[in-house]
């Protein structure tokens, strides 16, 4: 009897859950692990070990007194995520008043969390995490944690040193491994530099707990924590903070997929706020493309009996129809039993998305006779590979009796020769100069400054090219100042290295009406795999020169390298045709690498615009749309000392596709980089049409990664 | 018979098709789908469905919508006792009974199944107003008797005017609670006082949909 009570219980407990499962799709509200108080996924104060969705990217503040947190933070690897956050320490000034005047203090920080295990049936997820990781240290700790979810409850139960282990209720059990965890480094410096040795250290340190209960009925998440992170000791020279109760509570409604409040009750006498945005790009557009390959009607045999013979005719209606996708013909070949075209067009991001759209169009224009086409996409008026495959097939694959990957199978891929494209029969005529030109309004700023966390401009860009020849082109910006605050700047450089980077403030507020950007460039393949770019001018805001890059992507290969070299003078602050005295030889041998699963990896390694000789390394994951994270970090022969407050150059970026946000395709990116800190050491110039940005992501991998859009 | 039928289906299927094509919904592109008739708002500036186009077509036909977006066309594909099954352009079928719909097929979710108790129109406008439970259950994903409370109540006449041809219709509204996932809604009857026929609704079909609107342009031969 009791075997069956059991077996029942056992039976319903299950059961029960089986058929929640398919409840939470129909709740008003998707509820998934949310924010800490400052980013990183987690309870309140105290993370927890969930990860946001691989892919993922979160913009968010919260606001209490005396930490404020504004935030950023991304998912790259579904295993990994990292976020950078600037915290106001309201009860801190920033330095004397004569310095900042009332300003209070601004921390950086970076906080990483890796996944050790996945959350299972009878298993929990289990994470090991770093706050504020190179930084000054104020908010420096550590923890592993492991969060389970029982009945659409989280309970996470967590080990936390420095900061979050105040508490001290346990001791380091890491001790037992070596005495050397004993000790944990109580200086507070600069930040910048990673202080591993005090990693996990401390002779005690805190368990710590807490449980978020998802009300998916009210699609509101409850969290309670224990907080071990004791406020009310000083630490990292912060005063210590009144706590009647080590209890915080809070709760969170996500308002809709992307938007979410929280509100919660912390230390026993203070309330805070909090919201986010949230995205996961890396895995869908923000909004559904609707933009499918137009209509074409195939030829009747007698329209076919027309055109056969009458190549010009075919040309211009192939010209026509190609131009409705938004794709231009560079030349073009008929010849009885095949058709070779090359073309250029900016608006797929993905070229096997332009050939199958080309293909599609060039089908319905040719007879039976062509059984071949050869379609060579072009970019920078170079030819990047070329696609040949049977008409039939592609034929078939429109009718979806065969799959792309079987027309992948019959298709050869390879690199293009150099200027191939000017053996077609026809060539379109061009009229050059050709003239593009485009203006938007833009921001400029400086964040994190003693003088205000934030200083901008609201700043007119217009930009222009000017096309001379093919490959051959000139490049303009101009900035008018509509509105900004750089009058308050009061922080001058006092940089003990060649000034490259650090005069930013006076580039800023005395280059208000500028010339970012004039320069020459000219751009060909000499050879197959090969690709140079010589350039001269106004380079970028800050460097003028003359100088050029080769770059050698070998197709089928994963690897590319490049070298490039300039000579380049500084410019005047006010960006206009004006030099000053620092001049400099800069250039870097570059190596990259593409990983499996979208990682993209970059070794530079050269002298920098101050004189300074190192390597930069740059490791970036590119999901299929595009939508790209990167951090890169930079050491070069400058001393720590030398450098500055962060020790080495470091930040970290990424790029939401453009076409994210719309419903039809096009190119371009929303990019944002960050370095923390604006420093001299292991500065390199801001090169526009850079060889790897053309021709990096043209080799037998990306067409491989692109191919399921042949037909779409 | 029924060549002669399923030729008058096609022929009127295929003039669907252009309508739909017209009212910019590309039909014809493989990501078209009923999601692209549920969740775009595609514009009514295209073809305007009038009088003599459903003259036209030889059959049952109403005006479907989705959360307010455009109108679009379905007709009677055929009928069964009580329960009729309406056909759209994207093959989506929505399969109704004495004006409710009680199940749907190719929709992105699908309403499966409802139990509830047998209650027509004719009872209901007896009564100022009937609660009741009924277990609805859904398809993609699948959700099994899920239990609404419902809550009956006849509202008045109104005037309702469909392709211009206006009528005194009677307004029944039924407000749904799921209490399991706090699921609200409200469903609206416009129903004719004699025939207690259903010639205009506002119905939500399960909590992951937008309400369909359903006004009946020619109404199935009796």
């Amino acid at each position: 009897m009791q075997k069956n009570k059991i077996f029942l219980l056992t039976f319903v407990f299950v059961f029960t859950n089986w058929i929640n499962a398919a409840v939470y799709d129909y709740f008003p509200r998707k509820l998934e692990a949310t924010s800490s108080n400052y980013g990183i996924t987690g309870i309140l104060n105290m993370p927890n070990a969930r990860l946001m969705t691989e892919g993922s990217m979160k913009i968010g503040f919260s606001s209490s007194f005396p930490h404020e947190y504004t935030y950023i933070s991304a998912t790259p690897f579904q295993w990994l995520e990292a976020s950078y956050k600037y915290t106001e320490l309201k009860n801190l000034l920033y330095g004397p008043s004569s310095y900042s005047g009332n300003q209070s203090l601004k921390d950086k920080g970076f906080d990483l969390k890796i996944r050790l295990l996945r959350e299972s049936y009878y298993l929990p997820d289990i994470s090991i995490g770093w706050n504020d990781l190179a930084g000054t240290g104020k908010f420096s700790a550590e923890y592993i944690t492991a969060t389970k979810n029982i009945r659409d409850v989280d309970f996470t139960l967590g080990l936390g040193w420095g900061s979050l282990g105040k508490d001290k209720n346990i001791n380091n059990p890491f001790k037992e491994f070596d005495q050397d965890f004993k000790n944990r480094e109580t200086e507070f410096g600069e930040g910048g530099s990673f202080n591993y040795k005090s990693w996990f250290s401390g002779d005690k340190i805190a368990l710590y707990s807490g449980l978020e209960y998802y009300w998916w009925k009210y699609g509101i998440i409850l969290k309670l924590e224990y907080d071990t992170s004791n406020p009310d000791i000083t630490y990292g020279g912060q005063p210590a903070l009144d706590v009647d109760s080590r209890f915080n509570f809070g709760l969170i409604r996500p308002i809709n997929e992307n938007f979410t409040i929280g509100l919660s009750f912390e230390r026993g006498n203070e309330f805070r706020f909090s919201f986010d945005i949230k995205s996961d790009y890396g895995q869908k557009p923000l909004v559904k493309k609707n933009d499918p390959p137009k209509n074409v009607i195939k030829l009747n045999k007698q329209q076919q009996k027309t055109l056969k013979g009458n190549n010009e005719i075919f040309y211009r209606s192939l010209n026509r129809g190609l131009r409705e996708e938004n794709i231009l013909i560079q030349s073009a070949d008929l010849s009885d039993s095949e058709l070779k075209i090359t073309i250029a067009q900016n608006r797929f991001r993905n070229y096997p998305r332009a050939i199958g759209r080309t293909a599609r169009i060039a089908s319905a224009l040719t007879g039976e006779e062509v059984n071949k086409f050869i379609i060579t996409p072009m970019n920078g008026d170079s030819e990047v590979y070329s696609v040949e495959f049977r008409k039939k097939d592609f034929d078939l694959v429109e009718q979806n009796r065969i799959g792309v990957k079987e027309l992948y199978q019959k298709t050869k891929i390879y690199s293009s020769e150099p200027e191939r494209y000017k053996e077609n029969e026809f060539q379109p005529s061009v009229k050059f100069p050709e003239v593009f030109f485009d203006m938007s309004p833009s921001l400029r700023h400086q964040i994190g400054g003693p003088e205000s966390f934030y200083l901008g401009q609201l700043w007119w860009k217009i930009n222009t090219k000017i096309k001379f020849n093919r490959g051959l082109s000139l490049h303009s910006t101009l900035g008018l100042s509509i509105y900004d605050t750089f009058d308050e700047f009061a922080n001058p450089s006092f940089s003990k290295i060649p000034k490259v980077r650090s005069d930013i403030q006076e580039y800023l507020s005395e280059g208000k009406n500028n010339i970012a950007r004039l320069k020459l460039d000219y751009i060909w393949s000499p050879y197959k795999d090969i690709f140079v770019r010589v350039d001269v001018g106004y380079l970028e805001e800050m460097f003028g020169g003359v100088g050029g890059e080769i770059y050698y992507r070998p197709f089928e290969s994963n690897f590319s390298s490049s070298i490039q070299i300039h000579k380049v003078k500084q410019r005047n602050f006010d960006q206009r045709f004006g030099f000053r005295d620092y001049e400099v030889n800069t250039g870097h041998v570059s190596l990259y690498y593409d990983f499996p699963r979208g990682i993209q990896s970059q070794l530079l390694l050269g002298k920098y615009l101050a004189g300074d000789v190192g390597a930069t390394i740059d490791l970036s994951r590119r999901f299929n749309n595009g939508f790209t994270l990167g951090v890169f970090a930079t050491k070069t022969d400058l001393s720590s000392k030398e450098f500055g407050e962060g020790s080495f150059d470091k930040g970290f970026y990424f790029s939401i596709p453009t076409d994210s946000f719309f419903t039809n395709f096009r190119q371009g990116d929303i990019s944002f980089g960050l370095h923390p800190l604006t420093k001299d050491g292991g500065a390199i110039l801001n090169h526009l049409n850079s060889l790897y940005s053309i021709y990096g992501d043209t080799n037998l991998k990306s067409v491989n990664r692109d191919w399921r859009s042949i037909n779409d | 018979m029924t060549k002669s039928y399923s030729v008058n289906l096609i022929r009127t299927l295929i003039i669907l098709f252009t309508l739909n094509s017209c009212s910019n919904l590309d039909v014809s592109s493989p990501s078209s789908s009923v999601f692209n008739l549920l969740l775009k708002n595609f514009s009514e500036t295209g073809v305007v469905i009038g009088k003599e186009t459903i003259e036209s077509i030889p059959y049952a036909s109403s005006l479907i919508s989705f959360g307010g977006n455009a109108k679009s066309l379905i007709i009677l594909e055929s009928i069964m006792e009580d329960t009729n099954t309406w056909i759209s352009s994207d093959k989506v079928r929505l399969i109704e009974n004495n004006g409710r719909i009680i199940r749907t097929m190719g929709m992105p979710n699908d309403l499966y199944y409802i139990e509830r108790p047998d209650l027509d129109f004719d009872f209901l406008l007896t009564k100022e107003s009937l609660s009741y439970i009924a277990y609805y259950s859904f398809r993609e994903p699948v959700l099994n008797n899920l239990k609404v409370e419902i809550n009956s109540e006849v509202i008045g006449l109104e005037t309702i005017n469909i392709l211009g041809k206006k009528r005194q219709l009677i307004l029944i509204e039924e407000s749904l609670y799921g209490p399991m996932i706090n699921w609200s809604a409200k469903n609206k009857y416009w129903i004719d006082p004699i025939t207690k026929y259903v010639w205009k609704s506002k119905q939500y079909l399960s909590p992951r949909l937008p309400h369909v609107q359903i006004e009946v342009t020619k109404k199935p031969a009796s």
